[in-house]
């Protein structure tokens, strides 16, 4: 009856044994474990279930077999890097030269079976799951060329500066929970597991790793539970994309399990909006491993990307032999980096390590960061003449004349203003930027010079950029208004002479 | 006015407009039953009198503020079905109105969800809070009804104040257009939340926990026009309720469902398959209605030999000058957007002659934009558009008003559809008319003989199949994806700790109702790779997200697509199905009059390429099909004895000596249908002349489904006539027959049926006609048609019988040149014997009967192409 109605079934959802041409043989057995059998990850990261594969690939049981074998053959733990693979570049799940990458990064962490090494299983109230724990103390645990310790120095005051959030205007960096999950997916969805949540912090002079992991889905709501404990247990939490993503996968997953989810009212700090705030145009992209590489000198060694991720989990599950010590390795590393790059980001404003030497990293950027978020005029100065004179470029460099040019012409330092202008206008009269500058440049000589005519030519020239440059109407006639009211004014001091 | 500010010409004063701006309903209905050609056209009239409303008093159990927002709204008291909707719904009931169009059923839910967030409001902590969901079949009723509702709660908190917490409670359109900034908000936020079947299955139910705050507090679940919902769609929809259920127990709610319909036949049974529980049915209607005149309107005969009619959008245009005027407001329903546009124009072009201005005259039709729509709902709703020309976009309740005169070019396939649109019609206190125009289709011609049917009660049964194992399982994945599912093991009750009997979900009650639903989770887990199961649960365990993959409406995932060669441009769209009739390599592809060769079809990877040709000809593609029976579940049978014995037929004189044998039996079984494209034809443009043929080489399509089966002993085939060189053609002729009145009795389209005829079937050796649903796996029509054989069989005698042709025609048995030069007379016999004389009784099925046999070479008939039948007409 079982089989019968499968077969029934099959056949109408068309999956059945089609009427294929050619008859499904088998490839031959792989000789070597690098070309992996057939649920090697290639088929399963890019979002693609594995049903839509598995017809193509040998049958179930064989290729569990053969990659049982493979993966016990590969003990050996080979540490060769792929070329092109992990470190080298920052991964696009779904571009095919990211698969490729992916793919090489993933061979060189071997499969394991069973369950992953040295954890233990912690049980609550809504049963157990289980845990891995690691203590690394302070003073000496370094990540890249950066020191645990160094979060001792950093300011709360520039990161709430650069994170533009008042809630984080008391964070204490000793004190937060550093988070990143593991899922299997990023389509978001009832249907996403966090099967893994790892969380850091920080005590007494110790750094402690805690990894939680579901051994099984039935696992969930005893994990959650305890995150949700642990986190509510800090007074703030720092993420790297989590209050885009890491916090709405585990809000999800708490409402249905029934847990209080932890985070409303936490004061949170996300890592990638003022990361990227620092670092914008410099780098090819906002992406952790950049950033890590480029700032905290950190360059991974063997890292699984966290696209195969998915499939590391469901391969375990199935009994298969999987890359979850790739994923439990890429995991701990990312919390390690939230750790000393919220250091950096605490540091930002001072401009020096611990050590007093200065922040590696691009000074133009980040000079461009302080000044634009800085409270008072004369910072804004300040930081607008550091990212001139530390080379900014392109439109940093015209974001940052134009700043400058504009403060001095507020703080009636008429001269310098005057000079700032026509400095930013020799450079280039002819961008957006360019609109601004003719304003500015035109109400300097307006109020401060009182010279009506070029006030009125440098209008003039604002609005025929403005025409060039295609600007809103709303732009347009305001340059408008200002060029009419000042001709309108020159007519009256022609008529009083 | 506006239209003269945009130098239109003005309709001079004691012109028509002045003439004409006196017509009445009344006057328009007395012409036309006495003027030339009209008396003679309109072959039917009915009065209905003017009907006064009856009214109750307003349930007790309604809050007192709620009565007095309602009576400040203009309804000082509530009808009695409205009462007694009411009253059920707050007793607890699942409720069903079931009345026609402007009965006045939104009150029938609004008043027990805004009751719901008084109570829960006032309840003292603690208390559950409480919220509703609204399901509508389109966007535009959703918009509407959230104004009605925040029209309703500002006018709550007006006259009670603050303290009734109505200012906390927010209505919201949830679906494709609302902008994601503030999805958030509504979330949270709305206590009233309006979506449609598509948004809940994709958006809401895979998200349900951002959606927690509503499940948690979820009373009631509103659904609007539940007569929509049949067939795949509806079945699908009724999973998709399933799972609506199975979130909001998870989050502890047990809603109750609040729905409305237009008028069908057995309207409880169509709602209980839906939400999967017995419901209260209310469907008295106690409105009030003016004085209603129908007339039903056949066009003359033009060609007295093939019995061709005039054709009825042509006769729509000749009666707009009767029933259009400055006086009164006009719609005319017309089945196809051309002839829409068709027909706009025209009236627009002869808008002085009708004394009115063009901008009087509007069309309306899905693929408007939101604005225009509006504007011309707006239009009619204030008296500034006098006429409206629409396709079923003005069949739903969309707020238009009441207008006055409808004119309805062609039967709209069924029931419901027709009093959705007659409803359109019709002011309190003012006679309004509807006039129904017949094509030339059977279902048109027999409502032309028996107007009655129309005003009857209903008769068409809606077929809806939650448990259609392709759906089913494609929501059980759906489902599984959301929440997972647990199984229990089934212990026989008598002995504690005896016997498994085998699986069955774990508190369920929304899945454990359908069959098979352990077994499709293994399926899922074990072939699909979809699900994992550890112990007795089933978890979602693949990186995917499947509602994206599952289409309410069945379908659209395979579709093939049309690209022009070389600059790949997307020229069209066709479905699996179809595609290898229309885009096989050397057809001619048509769109808007412009003519596209096929080149190369890519059948694996679904895409067509096409070049633009300047064609002569188009081509028409035959095919054959191969029914295959794999297993026969019910049968109704005839002894040979007891059928009447045909007189013009030579009585058989050893047949009574044979004893009892089969007459005829009715069957139905699951089959197997395989349809082959072979080879087209080259047709010439206006000749119609055959330049030309060619072969088709593509993999046959195959399709599991269900099947009414209609058998007949050779022995009564003989007696019958069914014998001769055409006799394939007759019994052919008659399968198309009963598929084509099939919407009389059933809610479907004639296309959502399949047909294979067989004057030998190699399965059960004697004349056979299939029918079968065209849905993988079936949806219940065949089990609709095994229940209404013998009315569909009535019917269709009735058509040909009263035919005015001489020997066949399209809107009977079909042109001479298909059902052959004898089809309507032998037609017409076999009709009266099926029809006529003992009924079948249920039979056993006979040994044998059920084995499944391959067929050889032989399937003789295949269907026609969709449409071909009436090509050229």
């Amino acid at each position: 009856m079982g089989q019968d109605f499968r077969s029934k079934l099959a056949r109408l959802r068309k999956e059945g044994a089609e009427p294929s041409a050619e008859p499904a043989v088998p490839d031959p057995l792989p000789e070597s474990p690098a070309e992996s059998p057939a649920e090697s990850p290639a088929e399963s990261p890019t979002g693609a279930p594995a049903a839509r594969v598995k017809s193509a690939s040998l049958p179930g049981w064989l290729a569990g077999t053969l990659a049982r074998r493979a993966g016990g053959s590969a003990g050996g733990r080979a540490v060769d890097r792929a070329p092109g693979g992990a470190g080298s570049s920052p991964v696009f799940p779904g571009s095919p030269e990211a698969l490729g990458r992916a793919l090489g990064a993933a061979e060189t962490w071997p499969r394991t079976t069973g369950d992953p090494l040295e954890l233990t299983e912690s049980v609550g109230a809504r049963g157990a799951f289980a845990q891995r724990r690691k203590t690394l103390p302070m003073e000496s645990a370094a990540h890249g060329d950066w020191r645990l310790a160094e979060i001792e120095g950093a300011e709360a005051r520039s990161i709430e500066r650069l994170s533009k959030d008042p809630a984080l205007a008391d964070i204490d960096l000793r004190r937060a929970i550093y988070l990143d999950t593991e899922t299997t997916g990023l389509s978001g969805g009832a249907g996403v597991y966090v099967y893994m949540v790892g969380l850091g912090w920080f005590e007494g002079d110790q750094y402690v790793s805690w990894q939680g992991f579901l051994r099984h889905p039935g696992e969930e709501a005893a994990l959650l539970e305890e995150v949700a404990r642990l986190i509510a247990g800090a007074p703030s939490v720092v993420s790297f994309f989590g209050k885009s993503f890491d916090r709405h996968r585990l809000e999800d997953k708490m409402k249905i399990a029934g847990v209080e989810p932890p985070f409303e009212g936490r004061p949170h700090l996300d890592l990638y909006h003022p990361m990227r705030r620092l670092t914008r145009g410099a780098f090819p992209n906002g992406k952790l491993q950049t950033l890590e590489k480029g700032l905290l000198g950190f360059h991974r060694e063997r890292d699984l990307p966290g696209s195969l991720a998915p499939a590391a989990w469901f391969d375990y599950l199935a009994g298969r032999p999987h890359m979850l010590e790739g994923v439990f390795h890429h995991n701990y590393e990312d919390v390690l980096s939230l750790v000393v790059m919220a250091a950096y980001l605490g540091r930002a404003e001072i401009g020096t390590r611990a050590s007093g030497e200065p922040l590696r990293g691009p000074d133009a950027h980040r000079a461009r960061a302080l000044a634009e978020t800085a409270g008072d005029a004369d910072e804004r100065l300040r930081w607008a003449t550091v990212a001139l004179d530390g080379g900014a470029e392109g439109e940093g460099r015209r974001a940052m004349q134009l700043l400058r040019a504009d403060l001095l012409r507020r703080a009636r330092r008429t001269e310098e203003a005057r000079a700032a202008y026509r400095e930013a206008l020799e450079e280039c009269a002819e961008d957006r930027t360019a609109i601004d500058l003719f304003v500015g440049a035109s109400m300097l000589l307006e109020h401060d010079l009182r010279d009506t005519d070029n006030a009125l030519r440098m209008a003039e020239r604002a609005l025929s950029v403005a025409r060039i440059e295609r600007r809103p109407s709303g732009v347009l006639d305001g340059l408008k208004l200002r060029a009419s009211r000042l001709a309108g004014q020159r007519g009256d001091q022609k008529g009083d002479q | 006015m506006k239209g003269e500010a945009n130098g239109e010409p003005a309709a001079q004063s004691g012109g028509p407009r002045r003439a004409r701006r006196r017509l009445g309903v009344e006057g328009i209905a007395k012409r036309l039953r006495s003027e030339v050609p009209w008396k003679s056209r309109i072959v039917h009239w009915r009065t209905a009198p003017a009907r006064p409303g009856r009214t109750e008093a307003w349930p007790a159990a309604l809050d007192p503020r709620l009565v007095d927002v309602f009576k400040r709204k203009g309804v000082p008291e509530p009808y009695a079905h409205q009462a007694r909707a009411i009253e059920r719904a707050l007793a607890g009931d699942d409720v069903l109105v079931a009345t026609p169009t402007a009965s006045g059923k939104t009150i029938c839910y609004t008043a027990p969800v805004l009751q719901s967030l008084l109570e829960a409001s006032e309840g003292g902590p603690g208390k559950r809070g409480a919220r509703a969901l609204f399901l509508y079949p389109t966007k535009a009723l959703s918009q509407d009804q959230t104004v009605g509702l925040t029209a309703l709660v500002e006018s709550l908190i007006e006259h009670h104040g603050e303290s009734t917490g109505a200012a906390d409670w927010h209505a919201f359109t949830y679906d494709g257009d609302t902008p994601p900034s503030i999805r958030r908000t509504l979330r949270d936020r709305g206590h009233m939340v309006l979506t449609n079947p598509y948004m809940l299955h994709q958006g809401i139910l895979p998200n349900h926990a951002k959606w927690a705050e509503l499940f948690r507090d979820l009373r009631y679940i509103v659904v609007d026009e539940v007569h929509t919902l049949s067939g795949v769609f509806g079945s699908s929809v009724a999973n998709v309720l399933r799972r609506l259920v199975r979130v909001a127990r998870h989050y502890g709610a047990n809603p109750q469902f609040l729905a409305s319909s237009a008028t069908v036949a057995d309207p409880a049974a169509h709602a209980s398959r839906l939400f999967g529980r017995p419901v209260t049915v209310i469907d008295e209607d106690a409105s009030p209605a003016g004085k209603r005149i129908f007339g039903v309107y056949e066009p003359p005969v033009v060609n007295p030999v093939a019995g061709l009619r005039a054709n009825a959008l042509e006769e729509a245009r000749d009666l707009a000058r009767e029933v259009c005027g400055p006086g009164h407001q006009t719609i005319f329903f017309a089945g196809r957007r051309t002839a829409v546009e068709v027909l706009t124009r025209y009236l627009k072009e002869s808008a002085q002659r009708l004394g009115l201005r063009p901008s009087e005259i509007r069309g309306y039709r899905g693929g408007y934009l939101p604005d225009m729509r509006r504007e011309i709902e707006a239009g009619l709703k204030d008296g500034k558009i006098k006429v409206v020309v629409s396709t079923n976009a003005l069949e739903l309740g969309v707020d238009i008003g009441a207008l006055d005169v409808a004119v309805l070019v062609g039967y709209p396939g069924s029931q419901a559809s027709f009093w959705q649109r007659a409803g359109r019609v019709g002011r309190r206190g003012r006679a309004s008319l509807v006039i129904q125009i017949a094509k030339s289709e059977p279902t048109d011609q027999f409502l032309v003989h028996h107007p009655e049917y129309l005003f009857d009660a209903p008769r068409e049964k809606l077929g809806v199949d939650p448990d259609n194992l392709v759906l089913l399982s494609e929501h059980v994945k759906c489902a599984a994806f959301e929440l997972p599912f647990r199984a229990e093991l089934e212990v026989a009750p008598s002995e504690p700790g005896g016997e498994a009997l085998g699986e069955t979900l774990a508190d369920e009650p929304e899945f454990d109702s359908a069959p098979h639903v352990p077994e499709i989770l293994d399926y899922l887990a074990d072939e699909s790779g979809f699900l994992h199961r550890r112990a007795d649960t089933w978890y979602w365990m693949a990186d995917a997200y499947p509602a994206q993959d599952v289409s309410l409406a069945g379908g659209d995932i395979d579709n093939v697509l049309i690209l022009e060669l070389g600059t790949e441009k997307a020229i069209g769209e066709t479905d699996r199905e179809s595609s290898i009739t229309t885009v096989h390599e050397g057809a001619i592809y048509q769109v808007q009059g412009v003519t596209w060769r096929v080149e190369r079809f890519d059948y694996k990877n679904r895409r067509a390429y096409v070049t633009e040709v300047e064609s002569d000809y188009y081509t028409d593609a035959q095919t054959d099909t191969e029914v295959r029976v794999l297993r026969l579940e019910h049968r109704e049978s005839r002894p040979m004895a007891l059928g009447p014995v045909q007189p013009e037929v030579e009585p058989a004189a050893d047949a009574v000596e044979q004893g009892p044998t089969e007459d005829f039996s009715a069957w139905r079984g699951e089959v197997h249908v395989t349809t082959v494209a072979t080879l087209y034809k080259k047709i010439r443009f206006y000749t119609r002349e055959n330049v030309g043929a060619g072969d088709i080489h593509l993999p046959p399509e195959e399709l599991d489904t269900e099947a009414f089966i209609l058998t007949m002993s050779e022995e009564s085939a003989a007696k019958l006539g069914l014998d001769g060189g055409d006799r394939g053609s007759a019994w052919r002729a008659l399968g198309d027959l009963v598929r084509r009145v099939a919407p009389l009795f059933i809610r479907c389209q004639p296309s959502d049926l399949g047909l294979s005829s067989h004057v030998k079937s190699p399965h059960f050796g004697r004349p056979t006609i299939f029918l079968y649903d065209k849905v993988q796996g079936g949806v219940g029509l065949s089990e609709l048609l095994f229940g209404a054989y013998r009315d569909l069989f009535g019917a269709a005698l009735d058509v040909v019988e009263k035919c005015s042709c001489d020997i066949g025609c399209p809107a009977c048995v079909g042109p001479v040149a298909e059902a052959g030069p004898t089809g309507k007379e032998c037609v017409t016999r076999l009709l009266k014997h099926l029809a006529g004389g003992a009924l079948p009784e249920p039979a056993p099925i006979g040994e044998g009967d059920d084995e499944p046999e391959i067929l050889g070479e032989e399937a003789e008939f295949g269907p026609l192409p969709r449409g071909a039948a009436t090509t050229g007409l």
